[in-house]
């Protein structure tokens, strides 16, 4: 039998949905989609939902663009064309902090309408676009019912960054070399492969960008900017918006008690990430009992990316600081998975709704 | 060192795959340093070179890359890797390393038989390990090796026994790898995945159907069968095993003395309930949903393969090169056919120097009981003068429990 696809019959419904695909970009091109001033003063509309569309996320309101599947049957080539620039704008505006804000989105929005698609749908996407090895399989172990079964490399791929113990593959039924799932757990997985597929897209130059369209990503970039100073501390650190963890690191350092090297390298990466200035981190280990400036510089430098590789450290995560035992959680420690979250959540309480 | 050279001089050294894509590293005998970031096109220039530096240890890169030997980790422009599980006695928990290990405190001399991290004496942390290797050592790792492969590998991995290449450290324990092309692109996150499974660490019973509402038969899952594939059934094999092993005295955690002793009561009845293909966990009043999680996570952590994790996990590692001679013991790194792994005894196949002329040793370190080449040697006192042949003598030396007297 021949297999049926929607992004045959309907391309432009097919991307609207998931615009994170790779073969997208064949598409496009098929349709002719030039990037330049003609097009974008033909999609106009499109553009500015675009924009919009990202105001929103940086402001975090994911409901206020949430579309419903009728939406795409009403003007789906018109969806497509937003969808479409705002992966275009978000790539020029090569923000981490968007772009992850990006990716959750789109995590969600993928998962809730491949929900509503057919099976063959969700198959074919796993298996032709994102290119698993999936089967279609019709099992019951214990009691659950398994409608798929993919290759252990592939769901490694799309488990990726999935922080729950039931996604651990000791946790899940592996049978010669494959994983069984059932219909919710294969949409899961894709989800989860779109959200890592859009944390990798890779930025536009911005020489690229036509004139006008400039013009347009002013106002986002203000906005970026202002939104992300309100989280950033400039210098300063609000004390009482600090995790418990790090607020026992600084006490440490205060006192002038050594800090272990993993202490010592949580606090760096918590500062540099919340963009701390590193002339005002040095001033800080400049209570350590061992401190020298010129190591001290350097390991804070190579933390926040300046030298060696290049790579800007991360933070550890709650359940790292947990296991190596830096971590006392208080009450708002509750649904917090690093503790940078924990004081941006506080950061952002303060700027936006008052304490609470 | 001579000796060495004489050995690399007609020693088969197979060429790696990938050769031209790996680095290589060697340290020197006489300082210890680490020379790496190498490249070699040929196992002739290879011979070459360790023919003139005459290394006691020869690693290559599990990694494949574009360019080897730069200097930097970040411009080599990783490719890939082999997926490598490392058994080493050493990770081991062994009656038989309660017998021969101990540790020496440089500073006084004070000596303990369990790990010590500073002097109980002086407080010094100058603390050397002394461990040895016997034959019970490498018989536990041999089972490690079979279960990692047959049970984990080809039956749920469903990898072609093919792909799968064990050789003897050259020391404690095995290397497996896994050299199938599709799994070199794994990640971190994937091979760190699949250290949680094979280890068995990261499983959580009542994901499987090991829990409170689970028993009650809601939710539509049910506890593990033994007919199951995967952990599931696994777990089960594993359970019955534990009831096997648990007497009177033993302790488990999360159970009560009770429990056990009703355990210890029961034993046949739950082992017959479990091996049925519809198990019953609720056989035996006062086990509830809480123990049977005890109850499997000590099994696991009990059965699961022991593996140092950190090397699995490692997508740039260094491995010894078979064929080469572990410095630290004189044994040649050695493939070892996994179907035939029983039968492998390195103390005979693994020996590089098998000549018979006599050395005399000067004993300067205790030193247990060893075999080379069905010979059985020692136990040393420190102060001993021993006539034995090369085979023993290297040993002996390389393991730093002698000296060699002119």
């Amino acid at each position: 039998m021949e297999r049926f696809y929607l992004r045959d019959v309907s391309p432009f419904i097919f991307y609207a949905k998931y615009p994170w695909l790779g073969s997208l970009r064949d598409f496009v091109e098929k349709v002719g989609l030039g990037f330049n001033e003609e097009t974008l003063k033909e999609h106009e509309v499109e553009v500015d939902e675009a924009v919009n569309m990202i105001s929103h996320l940086i402001r975090g309101r994911y409901r206020e663009i949430d579309e419903r599947p009728s939406d795409f049957l009403k003007k789906p080539v018109e969806e497509f064309y937003k969808q479409i620039f705002a992966r275009i704008l978000i790539s020029i505006l090569d923000d981490r902090y968007l772009k992850e804000r990006y990716a959750v989105f789109i995590q969600k929005r993928t998962e809730r309408l491949l929900m509503e698609e057919d099976e063959d749908v969700i198959f074919s996407i796993a298996k032709d676009e994102i290119g698993w090895n999936v089967n279609k399989v019709d099992l019951v172990v214990g009691g659950k019912v398994y409608k798929f079964s993919i290759d252990f490399k592939d769901y490694l791929d799309g488990s990726s960054g999935i922080d729950d113990r039931f996604w651990s593959l000791s946790n899940r039924v592996l049978k010669k070399g494959s994983v069984l799932l059932s219909r919710r757990e294969l949409v899961r997985l894709i989800s989860q492969k779109a959200r890592n597929v859009v944390r990798g897209f890779t930025s536009k130059k911005s020489e690229e960008v036509p004139y006008s369209l400039k013009m347009k990503l002013m106002p986002l970039r203000r906005l970026l900017s202002s939104y992300k100073r309100e989280l950033k501390i400039g210098g300063k650190l609000v004390p009482r918006f600090l995790p418990p963890c790090i607020r026992n690191l600084l006490e440490m350092l205060k006192k002038g008690e050594n800090i272990p090297h993993f202490g010592r390298f949580t606090l760096t990466s918590f500062l540099v990430n919340i963009g701390m200035e590193i002339g005002d981190i040095l001033e800080l280990f400049s209570h350590s009992p061992d401190f020298d400036e010129k190591i001290a510089r350097y390991q804070i430098e190579h933390i926040a990316g300046l030298r060696g590789s290049g790579t800007k450290y991360k933070t550890p995560n709650c359940e790292t600081l947990k296991k190596l035992g830096f971590c006392s959680p208080d009450e708002r420690c509750k649904n917090v998975k690093s503790p940078i979250v924990y004081y941006s959540r506080m950061m952002r309480r303060r700027s936006f709704g008052g304490r609470k | 060192m001579k000796k060495f050279r004489n050995y690399y001089l007609r020693a088969k050294l197979h060429k790696p795959l990938e050769m031209k894509k790996r680095e290589f590293a060697f340290i020197s005998m006489d300082k210890g340093i680490m020379f790496r970031h190498m490249k070699f096109q040929d196992v002739g220039s290879l011979r070459r070179y360790i023919l003139r530096n005459v290394p006691s240890h020869v690693y290559y890169s599990s990694a494949f890359y574009d360019f080897p030997d730069a200097p930097k980790m970040e411009q080599k422009v990783w490719k890939g890797a082999e997926l490598i599980f490392d058994v080493d006695s050493d990770h081991l928990d062994l009656e038989c390393q309660a017998k021969h290990d101990f540790w020496l405190c440089e500073n006084c001399g004070y000596m303990s038989r369990r790990k010590m991290e500073s002097c109980p004496k002086c407080g010094s942390t100058k603390i050397k390990a002394y461990k040895w290797v016997c034959d019970n050592c490498i018989e536990k790792a041999k089972n490690e090796v079979e279960k990692l492969v047959f049970d984990f590998l080809i039956n749920d991995f469903g990898i072609n026994e093919d792909s799968i290449s064990v050789k003897f450290s050259g020391h404690r324990g095995f290397h497996v790898r896994v050299m199938d092309e599709r799994l070199y692109g794994m990640d971190q996150h994937a091979r760190r995945e699949i250290v949680g499974y094979v280890t068995g660490l990261d499983i959580d019973p009542s994901i499987h159907g090991i829990n409170e509402d689970l028993f009650r038969g809601e939710h539509g899952l049910r506890p593990p069968s033994i007919k199951d594939p995967g952990w599931r059934g696994r777990i089960v094999r594993y359970l019955i095993r534990l009831l096997d092993d648990i007497d009177e005295n033993s302790r488990i955690e999360g159970l009560k003395r009770s429990q056990v002793l009703k355990i210890c009561e029961n034993r046949e009845s739950i082992k017959k309930s479990l091996s049925s293909s519809n198990p019953n966990y609720r056989i035996v009043k006062g086990l509830g949903a809480k123990s049977w999680m005890s109850l499997t996570l000590e099994a696991v952590k009990r059965y699961g393969v022991k593996i140092d994790a950190p090397v699995t996990a490692d997508i740039k590692r260094l491995i010894r090169m078979p064929g080469t001679i572990h410095g630290k013991t004189g044994l040649i790194v050695k493939e070892v056919d996994v179907e035939s792994i029983e039968s492998f005894d390195p103390f005979v196949d693994a020996v590089a120097f098998r000549g018979k002329k006599q050395k005399s040793i000067r004993i300067d370190v205790y030193t247990p009981k060893f075999r080379i080449l069905d010979e059985v040697y020692g136990p040393y006192k420190p102060g001993d003068v021993v006539e034995v042949p090369e085979g023993a003598a290297i040993f002996l030396v390389s393991k730093g429990r002698g000296t060699v007297l002119r």
